[in-house]
């Protein structure tokens, strides 16, 4: 990894229920560079109202809130929305990804919010949105009467900042189910979720949902503010987007009152058929599909497939994995054409392979433009940074036994045998069946990670008369 | 404060790379992808040091599934001498060690209950060279081989051909005649064998293939071991108590000497029962053990042990030599060992700054003989070029020595995740 030239100590404001706060009061290094950043001391009892209040989005109208989100929506748009900019600038010196790919998560990171997308899925989650609107009336088979609603929470989200939209989709979710939030922002991208709350002020610097949102910096783990907050009496739910030391950190303060729902840090894998090798067309096209799921971000996210299982002969295998290392070696809007180069562990142990050959094959080198490693089982060390490693099976039910709890996506070709394999995966811990080349890519208003998140975050809550 | 590079003995270098390029496979592979065929510079000398995982780079299945050709294989591509070794009745890693010791390739191996172990091919000369430099460095602070102690093994044991052969050294060169009686050597037997099934256990986990039961059978197992250890040590407290006026020398690694003072102030033993002018050796640092901040008051206090019987020395198993500690607190580099400061991704040579540089430490031994000297370690260290408080002059490393590993950013969050996250690790055994 390379050290970032520029060294200037960046500032980053929070947001405080929809006012902007400077400072450089705290000062800290960004997680890939080391690039310091300076922020503002965090004023506790500002963050967010106490239990005592009613949260001040409780009673707005979700059709009002889905209002709000669209108008945001229309000015996420780099060209033209100076906070997107000036934080791309700003993330272009702390990201291990070339401005290239940030300019292109940058580019439309709020093209899912759509009043038919918002209601599409509010209607898949809870069946419609009166229940988040207020106390529904039901009668129960024996005539008891009782009204339920989904009420809003109160939540500590800590971000991954993996990208704007994530950001975007972080806060939409915070709006929809009208929380009281509080967003502990990533060192990979203290940024973005500020740029997209300053958008949203512009277009109503008083709103409820604005109101409801405080968005803050401090280094995962800093005990002088997670022992303050992290407790039952100010938050329900702590919404942990993916792992490492800052989440199972926090995870430690989850109890009673407490709750912790987890999307958990997840690894990801490809199952290619015999029907792959039908044609030298057929091969190159699965060979691409296949690539492309491979360099998502240049591999460093949950669903960049890491093992590939392919039923088929050595001979045809070899192809394969010859045609699959051209095509990781090729710019992608998401890709690099060379990326970060293979770590030590990997270069070791690929090195090793290189003398156990027939049963262990390699293709490509340690330069970044793609490595397959193929072997008779899956490798014991992590690929990454474009290294993929290409499992021979007799089948691809038989294959399923290398899909793990830790097993998020998985990419078949061709598309018709997910079904055959779909329970076996499941049962295993896998999340999400794709068609190979898809993993990107997916439908509106579908499960993440084994739930229907906003389900998740609400406080279902009974009026009964029984 | 002034800049300079740091020193490299190029020469010396070049001399060990001519030998060894065309005997090291990997060596030479590296050599000829990056086209070195000298080394003139210290740049031509970087790429070629092997990291320290090199030399666990071999597939896990080749030992879980006993494939013993293809791990001679891939020992021999980090040999020095050709590793021709009939694997035939081979059952287990401990056979597989037994047959490559028989042949001449003292295999040395490590493990942690965390991951799979490493695999050195070591020569005899290795071992000889390495056993004469722990006497070498205790002769050198006063302490002779005169079989004026009582020696005592603290351990942990084990029955590694290297272990027993150190202990067995430091018994014949330090222990009286009528010294204590030692426990016979206790370690459970198949150490590799354990320690790999430990890692196929840890590796079962991860694939979901561990039943609850075998889990269970497990956990029980490594506690068991872990009791066989205290009823060693409980033995080895009764000894010292009953002979309290006598001289002890003490060899162990600091967890499990901990442990001992914690078994004798279990007895019923305080600061100053002990009244012999003991001796102490140890080796490497606390394994990621955690303890309590004061442990080497609390260890020096009951065993009465003073610092100029105290040999404390860095090293690694893909070194012969030590660099042992002095008194002003610094590990001396010897004559036989260069030292690399390198950046934190092992690419670079780190500058002197006013005489100082701090990273990533890598060394090349000049003695070691089965194998290429280079090695770049895992460890962080600052370095100091000149003179040593204690008076002597050479190279010094300070006694805050951090492992890169345990120096992770806590607080990266990301969504891409490894199947680490999700293996409970099981009890130290």
């Amino acid at each position: 990894m390379t050290t970032a030239a520029v060294h200037t100590k960046i500032k980053v404001p929070h947001f405080v229920r929809g006012k902007l706060v400077w400072g450089e009061d705290c000062e800290y290094l960004s997680r890939d560079f080391g690039v310091p950043f300076v922020t503002p001391r965090i004023a506790f009892d500002e963050l967010f109202v106490p239990r005592s209040e009613l949260g001040p989005a409780f009673a707005v109208s979700v059709s009002e809130i889905i209002d709000f989100l669209v108008e945001t929506a229309k000015h996420l748009t780099l060209e033209t929305n100076p906070y997107l900019q000036e934080s791309l600038e700003m993330t272009v010196q702390v990201s291990a990804l070339p401005r290239r790919i940030i300019e292109n998560t940058f580019a439309r990171p709020g093209q899912f919010l759509t009043r038919q997308a918002l209601e599409y899925r509010l209607e898949r989650t809870f069946g419609g949105t009166d229940v988040l609107d207020g106390w529904v009336e039901r009668t129960d088979p024996s005539g008891k009467v009782c009204r339920i609603r989904a009420f809003p929470p109160r939540l500590v989200h800590m971000l991954a900042g993996n990208s704007p939209s994530a950001a975007m989709t972080s806060i939409a979710d915070a709006a929809l189910v009208k929380a009281v939030n509080v967003f502990k922002m990533p060192s990979a991208d203290p940024f973005t979720t500020v740029a997209v709350l300053r958008t949203m002020a512009d277009i109503a610097p008083d709103h409820p949902v604005l109101q409801s949102i405080s968005a803050v910096y401090w280094r995962g783990g800093d005990r002088q503010v997670e022992d303050v907050l992290y407790r039952s009496q100010y938050f329900d739910k702590l919404v942990a987007w993916g792992g490492g030391a800052a989440i199972e950190n926090a995870a430690r303060y989850a109890g009673p009152g407490f709750q912790l729902i987890s999307f958990d840090p997840k690894v990801s894998m490809s199952m290619i058929g015999r029907e792959a090798f039908e044609s030298e067309q057929t091969l190159r096209e699965v060979a691409e599909r296949a690539a492309a799921d491979v360099t998502i971000f240049n591999q460093d996210a949950c669903l960049a497939a890491r093992h590939i299982c392919i039923e088929g002969d050595l001979d045809q295998i070899d192809r394969f994995c010859a045609l699959l290392q051209e095509r990781l070696g090729v710019q992608r809007d998401f890709a690099s054409e060379v990326g970060p180069k293979p770590n030590a562990e990997i270069r070791d142990a690929v090195e090793g392979m290189r003398f156990l050959e027939p049963d262990y094959r390699v293709w490509g080198g340690f330069d970044g433009r793609g490595l397959v490693v193929r072997s008779p089982e899956p490798v014991d060390f992590h690929p990454t940074n474009k290294t993929v490693n290409v499992v021979p099976v007799t089948s691809l039910q038989d294959a399923t036994r290398f899909a793990t709890v830790a097993t998020q996506t998985v990419g078949v070709y061709p598309d018709h045998r997910k079904a055959e394999i779909r329970d076996r995966l499941a049962t295993a811990g896998v999340q999400r069946v794709v068609r190979l080349g898809s993993a990107m890519t997916g439908s509106m208003g579908t499960p993440h990670d084994g739930m229907y998140p906003l389900h998740r975050f609400v406080n279902w809550v009974v009026d009964d008369d029984a | 404060m002034t800049i300079t590079a740091q020193p490299v003995r190029i020469e010396e270098l070049d001399a060990h790379f001519q030998k060894r390029r065309h005997q090291v496979p990997v060596l030479a592979r590296r050599a000829q992808e990056a086209g070195t065929t000298a080394i003139r510079t210290a740049d031509d000398v970087l790429p070629l040091l092997f990291p320290h995982t090199t030399y666990k780079s071999y597939p896990e299945s080749l030992v879980s599934k006993g494939r013993w050709e293809q791990l001679n294989r891939w020992l021999d591509s980090l040999s020095t001498y050709r590793v021709d070794v009939d694997v035939d009745g081979v059952a287990d890693v401990d056979g597989w060690i037994a047959h490559l010791e028989e042949a001449g390739h003292l295999v040395s191996s490590s493990s942690g209950t965390s991951g799979k172990g490493s695999f050195l091919d070591k020569s005899a000369r290795d071992r000889e060279v390495s056993l004469q430099n722990l006497l070498d460095c205790l002769t050198g602070m006063g302490l002779p081989p005169d079989r004026s102690w009582n020696f005592i093994p603290v351990g942990p044991e084990t029955r590694v051909s290297q272990h027993v052969a150190t202990r067995d050294l430091l018994v014949d060169s330090f222990h009286r005649r009528d010294g204590v009686a030692l426990p016979p050597s206790a370690a459970p037997e198949g150490h590799h064998r354990y320690m790999s099934r430990l890692s196929a256990m840890r590796k079962a986990m991860a694939d979901g293939t561990a039943s609850p039961d075998e889990v269970a059978a497990f956990e029980a197992e490594a506690a068991q071991r872990q009791q066989l250890q205290d009823g060693r040590l409980s033995y080895l407290a009764e000894q010292i108590l009953a002979r309290p006026t006598e001289r002890f020398f003490f060899s162990s690694q600091f967890p499990q000497l901990f442990r001992l003072t914690e078994v004798l102030r279990e007895l019923g033993a305080s600061d100053g029962d002990l009244t012999g002018g003991n001796a102490l050796t140890v080796a490497g640092g606390l394994k990621g053990v955690t303890l309590p901040p004061d442990y080497r008051e609390r260890i020096f206090g009951i065993l009465n042990i003073a610092p100029e019987r105290f040999l404390h020395y860095y090293s690694m198993q893909e070194l012969n030599l030590r660099m042992p500690k002095c008194l002003a607190g610094r590990y001396h580099v010897p004559a036989g060992l260069h030292l690399f400061v390198l950046d934190r991704d092992g690419e670079s040579l780190v500058p002197l700054q006013g005489g100082v540089a701090e990273g990533r430490a890598a060394f090349f031994d000049t003695t070691v003989d089965g194998r290429w000297g280079g090695t770049i370690s895992g460890d962080k260290v600052v370095a100091e070029y000149g003179e040593c408080s204690c008076g002597r002059p050479g190279i010094t490393i300070h006694d805050d020595i951090a492992r890169f590993s345990d120096l992770h950013d806590d607080d990266k969050i990301t969504c891409a995740g490894t199947m680490d996250a999700y293996v409970r690790g099981f009890i130290e055994g």
